[in-house]
């Protein structure tokens, strides 16, 4: 069905690029908001991955690689969003909050805002690649495919993220607040 | 997903919101109507004839005769131009000339890079989603693996450019880390494999680089991403393999009936026994181990294991051996988190180890120039090769520009 659309899609059909944006919009947004933290930038990431998948959906040669494209263009446009968010004010804004259950004691409060810190010190490749195989659940070989490394190199990426933030956590001092990538 | 944190890490990345906000969905929605579609014509692929599918068209006869006139010409003069031009070849082993620098950038095309001019051209170019360029030893072909329905193929190409050719003839679920024998006939690959190291279910492939056959190696135990020739003929292949979670060292015979001859036992953790690199008389090989951090010299006659302990309060990983066989490179973990590129002499356990080049903070991709007068550093996620000197003296940045998205290798010429 997915390839249908896509095909249709190719030849210029909208309606069926809605219908293929509309069911991948929520994960999209999901899998961006966990690379970058942040909601606004995530919206905006979502929207330039799918404006540029209409723009050159003429490109994809194989339909059936279409989630798999979606997800190299939405790192791609998270990569851009970080760097942009590079070039803007920094904020100070509350991390994490719609996730917290009312049982949440301080202790776990502060564990949160410690990952959050220390996830935001990874690069976005680290976060990408720890994002796509932890939240996503996707095998080493189509991380691999959607980043454009070798699967070696996300064995590297997801243990040096994992490496990077056990030092960070067992480093850094108990926040309450945090840095975020922008707005 | 083996220690605390990646449990803990994992947890919390399932946490928070699923749902993005309706209205930017409208939002996103409204932009794509504004936006309009790219022709397909102006990707290259589209006009560029890549595949034997073109319709024929009928050519007049006298034409015919003319363009047949003109093709034999063209391939009398080709064959006296590769005839007069015959290019001398490195040895597949020790210092060589320095060539171009091969890589994959983020959009999926193989470019090489001549440090020494500082000029760069894509290779291949288009839609295919090209990744993890390699030289032959003896510089003259580039091994590569293209992403197709199903997974991927292991690809070659002259380093001129030209028409690719497979080299699996059928797609492979996955390719890492392509490796050539000496003499440039087969490509060695672990396909498959899970989602960390010590925990993959890979499998050794021996390829013909003519295309000619593929084969999985059915060994008792699972080959986990390295794979590595032994100089100097190519005879024996180090492995990395992994049995009961436990993984361990040993050098396979492709082309014997012998079974595998182990070198150390199957007590590695999941990142032990990693990054191998042979000496270039094969006498030796260096390994690197994650945790701790540190890396070790294996003498394969005499069965020795030497660990480097650097001194300076510093960690060694990703060892590198020279050209001429006399020093390592290693990426240093620096006490601060920060990585850098370091040498030292390769005999020596104690040995100081010369820090040189920029700091990179998450990790360092190196190779050392075929002349080993100069070590290539790309970091991770950076899109700036550096040459460094190994004798600690001043690095310069290429000129390149493009993004590089993974490996990066340099090529031998003939000295």
């Amino acid at each position: 069905m997915t390839s249908e659309l896509v095909k249709r899609a190719q030849q210029g059909d909208l309606e069926a690029f809605d219908a293929l944006a509309t069911a991948a919009y929520h994960r999209l947004y999901a899998i961006a908001r966990r690379i970058l933290r942040d909601g606004y930038a995530a919206e905006d990431a979502v929207q330039d991955a799918l404006v540029r998948a209409w723009r050159d959906l003429r490109s994809l040669r194989d339909p059936d690689r279409f989630d798999a494209w979606l997800h190299r263009l939405l790192v791609h446009a998270c990569q851009d969003e970080v760097r942009r968010s590079r070039r803007r004010p920094i904020e100070v804004r509350e991390t994490g909050s719609e996730a917290r259950a009312p049982h949440d004691d301080l202790a776990q409060v502060a564990d949160r805002d410690q990952l959050e810190r220390a996830f935001l010190k990874l690069t976005v490749e680290h976060r990408a690649a720890l994002v796509l195989t932890y939240y996503v659940g996707l095998p080493a070989n189509e991380v691999a495919a959607v980043l454009g490394i070798k699967p070696g190199t996300v064995y590297s990426r997801l243990h040096y993220g994992a490496e990077a933030m056990r030092e960070i956590l067992t480093t850094a001092p108990a926040s309450t607040s945090s840095p975020g990538t922008g707005r | 997903m083996n220690s605390a944190t990646e449990r803990q890490l994992a947890n919390w990345l399932q946490e928070g919101a699923e749902l993005g906000p309706q209205l930017a969905l409208e939002r996103t929605l409204a932009q794509i109507h504004r936006t309009r579609q790219r022709p397909a014509w102006v990707f290259p692929e589209r006009w560029i004839p890549m595949d034997l599918t073109m319709r024929r068209v009928a050519v007049p006869r006298s034409a015919a005769y003319l363009v047949l006139v003109g093709l034999l010409i063209a391939i009398a003069l080709v064959a006296i131009a590769v005839v007069g031009s015959q290019q001398r070849l490195p040895a597949p082993f020790g210092p060589a000339a320095n060539g171009v620098v091969a890589f994959a950038t983020s959009a999926g095309d193989i470019v090489v890079g001549d440090p020494a001019t500082g000029t760069s051209s894509v290779l291949l170019g288009g839609a295919d989603n090209d990744t993890y360029p390699v030289f032959s030893r003896d510089g003259s072909q580039i091994a590569f693996i293209r992403s197709v329905p199903g997974g991927v193929k292991v690809m070659r190409v002259g380093v001129s450019g030209g028409q690719p050719r497979e080299i699996t003839p059928t797609a492979v679920p996955s390719a890492g880390l392509l490796k050539w024998s000496p003499d440039g006939k087969r490509l060695a690959f672990v396909s498959g494999g899970g989602q960390t190291p010590g925990t993959a279910n890979g499998t050794m492939w021996i390829a013909n680089a003519d295309g000619s056959g593929a084969q999985p190696f059915d060994l008792e135990f699972t080959v986990d991403s390295e794979v590595e020739w032994r100089p100097p003929n190519g005879d024996e292949l180090l492995v990395r393999g992994v049995r009961d979670g436990k993984a361990g060292l040993l050098l396979v015979r492709p082309d014997a009936l012998q079974p595998p001859r182990p070198l150390t036992a199957f007590d590695g953790a999941e990142n032990s026994y990693l990054w191998l690199t042979w000496s270039p008389d094969g006498s030796r090989f260096a390994y690197s181990n994650a945790e701790p951090k540190e890396v070790h010299v294996f003498d394969v006659d005499a069965g020795s294991d030497v660990t480097i302990e650097p001194r300076d309060n510093i960690e060694l990983m990703f060892p590198r051996w020279s050209p001429d066989g006399t020093r390592l490179a290693f990426m240093v973990w620096l006490a601060g988190g920060q990585q850098q590129i370091g040498v030292a002499p390769a005999g020596d356990p104690r040995a100081v180890v010369t820090l040189t080049g920029p700091t990179f903070p998450s990790g360092i991709q190196h190779d050392w120039s075929p002349d080993g007068r100069s070590i290539l550093a790309v970091g991770w996620d950076s899109n700036e090769p550096w040459i460094v000197d190994p004798a600690g003296g001043p690095a310069r940045r290429t000129a390149w520009t493009a993004e590089i998205s993974d490996w990066v290798e340099w090529q031998r010429r003939a000295p």
